[in-house]
């Protein structure tokens, strides 16, 4: 199972999994958050556009502010 | 009598100086500074809003990470559906501020603290997830959030075109999901209490798909 996450708005992180998609956003307008995704649920290996270091035997995959945009752009 | 008529002068111009002042401060002054309307504010009446709940290993470290400790953290806000379940969490930081973060089976987002979400004078602070069962579909959603001690009530407008309702909870915190595309949520309003009942605030919402 693959994924891949990225962001159209600046307040919006998504995911895209099984051919599924899910976001999240930022209650403010702003994405300056830490998300964390459950890669038991979303598939254990993955694509990050934004070239961030993805630990693949973790449980979850986290995404940390320092790589929340750009992604998928 | 020349000192009387300079007495009256000196009264008179008082007078008008002050009236000219008021006047002012009513046009300047913002409104809540003129005549303060009824309190209203972010603060719970329990030191530890919410019911008891079992964080796990990496949510233990999303809260550190955020400097909010985790004995403080409650769950105020569970909901369903087809983004699986989702919870808004409450807790509070090293500086008492109250702090809120979004769990779940797919996702753990850091923590936001009201101090920073509330500013400008905000009723609401929504935590949204979309999703879609494929690229092109939004067909599922979820609302989490909590509302100022001013807010009576609650509705979603959906993209079908129906109002519905949204129950605030005893912690004043709300969710709303749709597992269908005519649920889901293009803006949520706020309305306050009394007799007046009227609107408060109305959010839009952005459920567009992402570009992935």
């Amino acid at each position: 199972m693959s994924w891949s996450v990225g962001s159209h708005v600046m307040n919006n992180l998504a995911i895209q999994y099984s051919g599924n998609w899910f976001s999240d956003q930022s209650p403010d307008g702003v994405y300056d958050r830490t998300v964390a995704w459950n890669t038991d649920y979303i598939g254990g290996s993955g694509v990050n556009r934004a070239g961030c270091q993805i630990p693949q035997s973790w449980a979850w995959y986290t995404v940390y502010t320092n790589c929340r945009f750009g992604i998928g752009l | 009598m020349k000192i009387g008529q300079r007495g009256r002068t000196f009264a008179a111009l008082i007078v008008v100086s002050l009236g000219l002042l008021t006047a002012l401060a009513f046009v300047v002054l913002p409104a809540g500074a003129r005549s303060p309307g009824p309190p209203h504010g972010w603060e719970w009446s329990s030191a530890a809003p919410g019911a008891a709940v079992s964080l796990d290993a990496h949510a233990e470290a999303l809260a550190a990470h955020d400097g909010v400790d985790g004995a403080s953290v409650r769950e105020i806000a569970p909901t369903g559906g087809a983004n699986g379940t989702l919870k808004l969490l409450m807790g509070r930081n090293v500086r008492g501020d109250r702090c809120l973060a979004k769990i779940g089976a797919i996702v753990q987002t850091s923590y936001a603290c009201l101090t920073d979400l509330t500013q400008g004078d905000r009723a609401l602070v929504v935590f949204p997830s979309f999703g879609g069962s494929n690229m092109n579909v939004v067909d599922r959603a979820t609302l989490l959030g909590v509302a100022r001690d001013d807010v009576a009530g609650l509705t979603v407008q959906t993209i079908g075109g129906s109002v519905r309702p949204v129950t605030l909870n005893r912690w004043r915190a709300f969710a709303y999901t749709a597992d269908t595309a005519a649920g889901v949520p293009t803006a949520i309003t706020a309305y306050g209490g009394g007799g007046g009942g009227g609107v408060l605030q109305t959010y839009q919402l952005d459920a567009t798909p992402p570009a992935v």
